[in-house]
C-alpha cells in the first residue's frame, strides 16, 4: 500500500521547502557530488560527473550539469560514487533476533529496531543506506519484516516500508522437521480457509481459538477431514506465546498469513538444507506464497529447482566453505557463488553478523562481492548484486538501488574502485543528507592507531 | 618432435602429485599462453616458472621474473634467466612464496592440550598429527606452506610445537619436529578447572586463577634451577624445563593482554630465557617497553580484530597493530586463521603491500628460524610457492596452485 512508504514523508518535506525558507530543510535542500567516477549500476559508468540532490532525490546526473549557486559542493575528485548498498536481510538491527514462541506472525520487527543500535553505525560506516529487518533464521513464523533507511533519530524516520515480508524458517527449533511443516501448514491452513470464506461472501471467523494459559493450543474450527494430527510437543511443557494468546494479537496474525497468501506480502523462507528447498517450493504451491528464498550453505544441493523459478536468492553470508562427504571421506571445497552461477540461479548476499566468529571479509559486502569476482562473476553483476538486485528483490527498486534521477539520493562516495582492498567509505549519504564521514569517525581512528587508553 | 603442451603439463603434473591438481589443466587461467614441453628426453624435473609479477621478499615486487626449479628446490631466480636442458615452462600472472603460518593446530588429531595435568612439556604434537586430516587441504588451498603445530594453552606447560609442511610425502614434510616448548602465560589453564569442585574430580585441579598459572611456572623453574625435579612429572619434563632454561631450546608463551605479555617478559628475566609472544593482542599497549625489551611477537588477533573488538580474554582489540610494530621495529610476523586475507586487512589498514605479504611468509620463517629454507624466492630455498590469478593482496584474485617443495597442488576442484 502506498501509505507505507516514504515517499510522502520526503513529499511533505518538499511541500515545506517550498513553504518556508531553505534553513528549514532537513536534507540539505541542495547537494552536488562532483568530479567523482560515478558507478550508476543502471547506465554506463561516467568517468567524471556531477550528482545533483535536491530535496533528498536525485534531480540530474551527468557531465555538463549547471549547478545553482546556492547547492552546497562536495568535491569528490578522484573518488568513485556508487548508489549504497542494499541489505536484502539482516536481523542485527533487532534488539533479539528470535522470538521464543515460534508462531509468532502478529510481529513486526518495527517494534523491535532500535536505531542507535550499532548496526546502523557499522551499516552507515560500510556504505548500506537501505537494510531490511527480517526476523532470525530460528522462528517458524518470525513475524513481519520491515525495510528502513539506515540513518534516522527514530524508527519512523527511517521507516521505508513496514510488512515487507512475512519470515518463515523450515529450520525446525525443536529438530523435527516433520512437526514444523505441520504446523506450519496448520497456520496457513486456517489463513487459507478463511480467504476462501470471505470469497464466498460468508462472514470471516472472529477468531475463536484463542489460545488461554495452560491450556493445549485450540483445535482449528474446521480443520481438514483425515488432516494431519496435532503434533505432540514432546519434553518441554508447550511454550506459551509472548503476549500472543489473545484475541488481537491472533487476528493479526492471521491478517498477515492472508496477506502472505493473497500475494500483497512476501514470505522470506529460510531454508537450511536442500529438502527444506523442496518443501518449501511445494508450500510456495500449495498456497500461492511469493517467495524470497533464504537459503543454508547446503542449498546448493537443490541448485537445479531454485534455477527453474528464476528468482534473487539471498545466499548464505559464509560463500566458500569444506566439506566431507560422510560416505567417501572425500573432502571438498564449496564455492556457493561458483555453483549458483553454473546452476543460473541469480543470487545477492548477506553479510555475517558482528560478533559471529567468522573468516575476516563476509561481514562486509564488498568483499561478498569481490569474492563473487574471484569465483567468475563479472565485476558490473557483482557490484549490481549488492545494489540493485537487493532493491529490486525486496520491492524498493523503484526508490533505490541505482543513480538515476527521481530517486532516494542514498550514495557511498569511496576512496576508490568498490572491491580493491585498500578502498574505504569516504562519505555515505542517506536521503541528500551526509551520514558518515571517515575523516570525522572517531571509531576507525582508533583502531587505525592503535594507542593504549 | 615438439610434444604437446598438454602432454609436457600433464606429466608435469602426474609425476608432480596428482592427488589434487587435476583441476589446473582445464583451467585455462594458469596455463594460458603456456609452454613450450622441449623435446629429445623425457622432461626432467627442471620447471621455469615465467611470472608476470614477482613477489619474491628478495628484491622483485611485482617486477617481471622467473624462477627455475629442480629437485624441490629453487634454482636460480631473475628476471629473464637462462637454464639449459629439458624442462616444463609455467605460466602464472602473479607468483609469492608459500605462506608461513606460525601459530596453527592443522592436524592435530584427539584434543588439543592436556587436561589432567599442569606440567606436560614432554607432550608432544609431532605425535599426534594426522597427516592426512582436511586441515591440510584447506592449509594448501589456502596458499600455506609451512605451519608450526603448537598444542593448545590450557595446561601450564603445555607441550612441544612442531613445524611441517601442508603437503608432501609424510616422511618429507617434517621441518622441526618436537620444536618449541609451549609455556601459557595466560587464563587458558584456569579455564577448566573449577575452585570448589569436588575433591575426587579432574577438576580440582590447580590453577583456578591467574596467579596459579604465574606460579606454577615460577615453582617449577625455580625447583629446576636448584636441581630439584617438578613434583608429580616425569623425568623428561625436568629435562625439557632445563633445555628450557639453559637456552637449549626456545620458549613461547601464549599471551594476549598486556600485563599476561609483560609477565611472560618477567618471568624470562627472572629466569634468563627469552620467549617468544603468541597472541599478542594488546602488545600495542605496552609498545615502547615491549620494544626495550627485545620481545617478539606471533600476532594472532588480526582475524578477529576486522569484524570484533574484544578478543580471547576480553582483550582490546585494534585494527592496525602490525603497522605499529613495524613503525617501532618490533620483529613479528602474522598467524592464525584466513592468513592470506589476514595480510589483505593487513595491508587495508596500513601496511604497505610489500610489508604485508612479508608479514606472512618471510617475517615467520625468521621468527620460526626456518628462513633458510622458507619465507622467500631465493636460490637454494624449497620450492614453496603460490600463483596467483592477480595481485595476491586482492580480494577479487584466485590462487591457481600452491607449490611445495616443487610439486603442485591445485585442490581447487572447480576450476575445472
Amino acid at each position: 500500500m502506498m501509505n507505507h512508504f516514504r515517499t510522502f514523508r520526503t513529499g511533505t518535506i518538499l511541500l515545506l521547502g517550498l513553504a518556508s525558507t531553505a534553513a528549514h530543510l532537513h536534507a540539505d535542500g541542495l547537494l552536488a557530488i562532483q568530479g567523482a567516477r560515478i558507478i550508476p549500476i543502471v547506465g554506463e559508468p561516467m568517468a567524471v560527473g556531477t550528482i545533483l540532490i535536491r530535496d533528498g532525490k536525485i534531480e540530474a546526473v551527468g557531465k555538463d550539469i549547471v549547478l545553482p549557486g546556492e547547492a552546497k559542493v562536495i568535491d569528490a575528485t578522484g573518488k568513485v560514487v556508487m548508489p549504497g548498498f542494499v541489505d536484502a536481510h539482516n536481523a542485527g538491527a533487532m534488539t533479539s533476533a528470535n522470538e521464543r514462541n515460534e508462531l509468532v506472525p502478529f510481529l513486526s520487527v518495527v517494534d523491535s529496531i532500535d536505531p542507535v543500535a550499532p548496526y546502523f553505525d557499522e551499516c552507515r560506516r560500510n556504505g548500506i543506506t537501505t537494510s531490511a529487518v527480517v526476523p532470525g533464521n530460528s522462528t517458524l513464523i518470525g513475524g513481519q519484516a520491515a525495510i528502513v533507511k539506515t540513518a534516522g533519530q527514530y524508527v519512523n524516520d527511517m521507516l521505508l516500508k513496514r510488512e515487507a515480508g512475512l519470515k518463515i524458517s523450515l529450520r525446525p527449533a525443536s529438530g523435527n522437521r516433520m512437526s514444523q511443516l505441520v504446523k506450519l501448514r496448520r497456520e496457513l491452513d486456517k489463513a487459507k480457509k478463511a480467504i476462501e470464506k470471505e470469497a464466498k461472501g460468508e462472514k470471516p471467523d472472529v477468531p475463536t481459538e484463542v489460545r488461554k494459559e495452560g491450556e493445549e493450543a485450540a483445535k482449528p474450527a474446521d480443520k481438514p477431514e483425515g488432516g494431519p494430527e496435532e503434533p505432540k510437543e514432546e519434553g518441554s511443557p508447550q511454550r506459551q506465546p509472548e503476549g500472543g494468546n489473545d484475541a488481537a494479537s491472533q487476528a493479526a496474525g492471521l491478517e498477515a498469513l492472508k496477506k502472505a497468501i493473497k500475494g500483497e506480502q512476501p514470505v522470506y523462507i529460510y531454508c537450511e538444507t536442500g529438502m527444506d528447498v523442496t518443501a518449501a517450493i511445494q508450500l510456495i504451491s500449495d498456497y500461492s506464497l511469493k517467495p524470497i528464498f533464504v537459503l543454508g550453505p547446503s542449498c546448493y544441493k537443490a541448485a537445479d529447482l531454485l534455477a527453474k523459478r528464476n528468482e534473487t536468492v539471498i545466499l548464505d553470508p559464509g560463500l566458500v566453505f569444506w566439506e566431507t562427504n560422510p560416505r567417501t571421506r572425500e573432502d571438498k571445497k564449496i564455492i556457493l557463488p561458483q555453483l549458483y552461477l553454473a546452476a543460473k540461479v541469480p543470487f545477492i548476499f548477506q553479510t555475517e553478523g558482528f560478533g559471529t566468529r567468522t573468516s575476516l571479509g563476509s561481514s562486509f559486502f564488498w568483499f561478498q562481492a569481490a569474492t563473487a569476482v574471484k569465483y567468475g562473476m563479472s565485476e558490473k553483476e557483482a557490484l549490481e548484486a549488492i545494489t540493485l538486485m537487493p532493491a529490486k528483490r525486496i520491492g524498493i527498486a523503484n526508490l533505490v538501488g541505482s543513480i538515476e534521477v527521481g530517486k532516494d539520493a542514498d550514495l557511498v562516495i569511496l576512496s576508490g574502485e568498490p572491491l580493491n582492498i585498500s578502498t574505504w567509505v569516504e562519505q555515505t549519504i542517506v536521503d541528500g543528507k551526509v551520514v558518515y564521514e571517515r575523516s570525522k569517525d572517531e571509531k576507525i581512528k582508533r583502531l587505525l592507531a592503535p594507542v593504549a587508553e | 618432435m615438439r610434444k604437446t603442451v598438454f602432454h609436457s603439463i600433464t606429466a608435469f603434473i602426474l609425476t608432480g602429485l596428482g592427488i589434487l591438481c587435476s583441476g589446473i589443466l582445464c583451467s585455462g587461467i594458469l596455463c594460458s599462453g603456456i609452454a613450450i614441453g622441449q623435446e629429445k628426453e623425457p622432461a626432467s624435473d627442471g620447471v621455469l616458472i615465467r611470472a608476470k609479477h614477482l613477489y619474491s621478499n628478495n628484491g622483485a615486487y611485482g617486477e617481471k621474473g622467473e624462477v627455475y626449479i629442480s629437485a624441490g628446490k629453487i634454482k636460480i631466480v631473475g628476471p629473464s634467466i637462462d637454464v639449459p636442458g629439458p624442462l616444463t615452462i609455467l605460466e602464472v600472472d602473479s607468483l609469492m612464496p608459500g605462506i608461513v603460518d606460525a601459530y596453527s593446530s592443522l592436524g592435530l588429531s584427539g584434543g588439543t592440550s592436556e587436561v589432567s595435568r599442569e606440567i606436560t612439556p614432554e607432550f608432544d604434537t609431532y605425535s599426534a598429527i594426522d597427516w592426512s586430516s582436511r586441515d591440510f587441504a584447506e592449509a594448501v588451498d589456502g596458499g600455506v606452506t609451512t605451519v608450526q603445530v603448537v598444542p593448545a594453552a590450557e595446561s601450564v606447560f603445555s607441550g612441544l610445537a612442531c613445524i611441517v609442511k601442508t603437503a608432501g610425502n609424510s616422511g618429507d614434510r617434517t621441518v622441526a619436529a618436537s620444536g618449541n616448548a609451549v609455556l601459557a602465560v595466560c587464563s587458558d589453564p584456569t579455564s577448566r578447572n573449577r575452585a570448589r569442585s569436588r575433591p575426587d574430580g579432574i577438576y580440582m585441579r590447580q590453577p583456578t586463577n591467574r596467579m596459579g598459572v604465574i606460579w606454577i611456572i615460577r615453582s617449577s623453574l625455580n625447583r629446576i634451577r636448584s636441581g630439584g625435579t617438578v613434583a608429580g612429572a616425569d623425568p623428561m619434563s625436568t629435562e625439557l624445563l632445563k633445555e628450557i632454561l639453559n637456552g637449549k631450546r626456545q620458549s613461547l608463551a601464549i599471551s594476549r593482554t598486556d600485563f599476561d605479555i609483560r609477565s611472560a617478559l618477567d618471568l624470562g628475566d627472572e629466569f634468563g630465557f627469552k620467549p617468544i609472544i603468541y597472541g599478542g593482542d594488546e602488545v600495542y599497549r605496552i609498545i615502547e617497553e615491549f620494544k626495550k625489551r627485545d620481545g617478539k611477537v606471533v600476532y594472532t588477533a588480526l582475524a578477529r580484530s576486522a569484524t570484533t573488538s574484544r578478543g580471547t580474554e576480553g582483550t582490546a582489540l585494534r585494527w592496525n597493530v602490525p603497522g605499529k610494530l613495524i613503525e617501532a621495529n618490533v620483529p613479528f610476523c602474522l598467524a592464525g586463521e584466513s592468513l592470506l586475507d589476514q595480510a589483505r586487512f593487513a595491508h587495508r589498514f596500513g601496511l604497505t603491500a610489500q610489508e604485508a605479504l612479508a608479514a606472512i611468509t618471510a617475517r615467520p620463517a625468521d621468527i620460526l628460524g626456518i628462513s633458510n629454507r622458507v619465507g622467500s624466492i631465493e636460490a637454494e630455498k624449497d620450492a614453496d610457492l603460490v600463483a596467483f590469478s592477480g595481485d595476491p593482496l586482492q580480494p577479487t584474485s584466485r590462487i591457481n596452485w600452491t607449490m611445495i617443495s616443487g610439486k603442485i597442488y591445485g585442490n581447487d576442484k572447480s576450476k575445472q
